[in-house]
């Protein structure tokens, strides 16, 4: 009996530039309830308890289980899913500034090159010949346009005729400033609205409160008194307090 | 039974048994099994792009210098170009790496998953479950899993704030000796016996004797607490700088030996008012000229003319 190998499925779908690649637009701030049916899953997705549940046990034996469940989807998961939003937004938003960066840096260092190596120092000598040349003696200028013959196209592969080069050497001087431009501008961007700290202050805030969900079902403190509804509001207002400290 | 009634009745019902057991059920699947499947999925995908990224990095910079060197010897631009531009996609790589983090996020997942096998325990076994009394097992379940989860987030939460492994990175003293000696976490007294050692070895046998009298003096003063890991070596520092006092004012102090010498408490200079850090045993102008040893709290200030530039002030 042959034992077949098994083979290690693809994992090209979990490289970084495909599946944490950031998003110009389509994240919102803001947290909207979809419709019952989406929510169902969101809450098992996120594994929360969501009201599947009594499809495999009665709610009637459960009452304090239900109570609760009643309580944490009014209290809690509004906040926690307003803030699992946020940080979705702000991680989306660190991430495509510093992909801008990145890909700035190296698109500058690219052109930056090429512009060396398409600058062709005797074209240029010929075209500034030309242009002085046109201005005294117009018929030296047509001469010195077609170059004196040292430039090949071995010496420069883009200077398939006498200017071809500095033509080049301007497209990428261009192709460098738009991208230092570009980058520039996300700078100012990113300087504002911190959205690195943003991020880790929603993120971390998200978990709190979903650890908070099970000590509620658990009746873990504080949440072992009778007052566990008010105990909860606290601290759902306490994490919006935390999340709005220091926000510039 | 109206509707105020309810939910006080609700309030001050506690859990049934049955409650129980779909409670630590949900707790099992939804929290503990649900986390596990999501850092286990996150660890592979870390270390997929870490490899990735890694291996690649490596190819291309081996490449490049593969053509810088053909290059060198055919003068053919075009491999020139490529050698000058494979570096900076190799650089491209290597900033992926540093903003995802994905070798220290596997890291910190890792440990939670461990720290979840290990919570796992507490739970009896599935055979046993039917036979056990979960009453007093589901809370420590719960309040210990949370505690793993909140360490998680804690870490996780840390690789944002790059300044702590950059402030690690600086407060290393750039003596060779005393990375030593704080690599090999000696006790208080065995650290000060070295630097009285080494101390020994660069000044006379009557400076020595001074250091480890200002040490035992220094340290009644001071009264550093009992588990306070660097205290010992804050005072031999203090010892060593007091011991500069005491040389003879013609001849040039020493140099601190360490630069945990110079690790002042943090509320000692104000914001905005670091002094310039002077030159390697060079003598701090107005301490040349004082001929007296001052209060041990003097020599303390005059040892903060050093402070490193890491996060101690500001």
């Amino acid at each position: 009996m042959s034992v077949k190998v098994q083979k290690k499925p693809s994992q090209f779908r979990n490289l970084f530039f495909i599946r944490r690649r950031p998003v110009l637009r389509g994240i919102s701030t803001d947290w909207e309830r979809p419709d019952e049916a989406t929510y169902q899953q969101m809450l098992e997705w996120d594994g929360f308890v969501s009201p599947k549940i009594w499809e495999q046990h009665d709610p009637a034996k459960h009452p304090v289980i239900a109570q609760d469940m009643r309580d944490l989807d009014q209290h809690l998961l509004p906040t926690f899913y307003q803030f699992s939003q946020r940080a979705k937004y702000y991680q989306n938003r660190y991430y495509l500034y510093q992909w801008v960066f990145i890909l700035g840096a190296f698109l500058t260092t690219l052109f930056g090159t090429l512009t060396t190596y398409v600058y062709n120092p005797f074209t240029a000598a010929a075209e500034q010949s030309a242009a002085a040349a046109a201005v005294t003696q117009p018929d030296i200028a047509a001469t010195a346009e077609v170059g004196d013959g040292d430039v090949t196209l071995e010496d420069a592969p883009f200077t398939a005729q006498a200017g071809g080069g500095n033509t080049w050497t301007r497209i990428f001087g261009y192709l460098t400033a738009l991208v230092g431009a570009v980058t520039a501008f996300f700078t100012a961007l990113s300087n504002r609205g911190e959205p690195q700290k943003r991020w880790a202050k929603n993120r971390r805030l998200t978990e709190e409160l979903r650890m908070q969900y099970f000590k509620y079902l658990a009746h873990l403190p504080p949440y072992d008194t009778n007052e566990r509804v008010q105990k909860l509001r606290e601290t759902v207002i306490d994490a919006r307090i935390k999340e709005q400290e220091n926000v510039s | 039974m109206s509707a105020n009634q309810l939910p006080n009745h609700l309030d001050s019902q506690p859990h049934s048994p049955e409650d129980l057991a779909l409670l630590f059920n949900i707790y099992l699947e939804k929290r503990l099994q649900g986390q596990l499947t999501f850092y286990e999925s996150r660890i592979r995908e870390n270390d997929l792009n870490s490899d990735f990224t890694f291996t690649l990095g490596t190819f291309i910079m081996t490449l490049s210098s593969l053509l810088a060197t053909i290059s060198a010897s055919t003068a053919i631009p075009l491999l020139a170009l490529i050698s000058a531009v494979l570096p900076a996609l190799s650089a491209l790589l290597a900033a992926f790496r540093q903003i995802y983090g994905w070798d220290r996020q596997s890291a910190i997942y890792r440990d939670a998953v461990l720290g979840l096998e290990k919570i796992r325990l507490l739970a009896p076994d599935d055979d046993r479950l039917p036979f056990s009394d979960i009453t007093p097992i589901f809370p420590r379940v719960v309040m210990t899993s949370e505690a793993v989860f909140t360490a998680e987030v804690n870490q996780w939460g840390q690789i944002f704030t790059a300044s702590a492994e950059q402030e690690e990175a600086q407060n290393v003293p750039r003596d060779p000796l005393a990375r030593m000696i704080a690599a090999a976490n000696l006790s208080d007294d065995q650290a000060a016996a070295i630097q009285s050692i080494v101390t020994a070895g660069k000044k006379s046998g009557m400076d020595v004797q001074t250091t480890v009298n200002t040490y035992s003096e220094v340290s009644v003063e001071m009264q550093p607490p009992a588990d306070a890991p660097a205290a010992g070596i804050e005072l031999t520092a203090a010892a060593e700088t007091t011991t500069i006092l005491n040389s003879p004012t013609d001849a040039p102090p020493a140099a601190p030996d360490t630069d945990y010498a110079v690790v002042p408490p943090q509320e000692s200079l104000p914001d905005g008012d670091m002094p310039a850090p002077l030159e390697y045993g060079a003598p701090p102008a107005d301490l040349a000229a004082m001929p007296d040893t001052p209060p041990a709290e003097e020599t303390e200030t005059e040892t903060d003319q050093e402070l490193p530039q890491s996060g101690a002030v500001g």
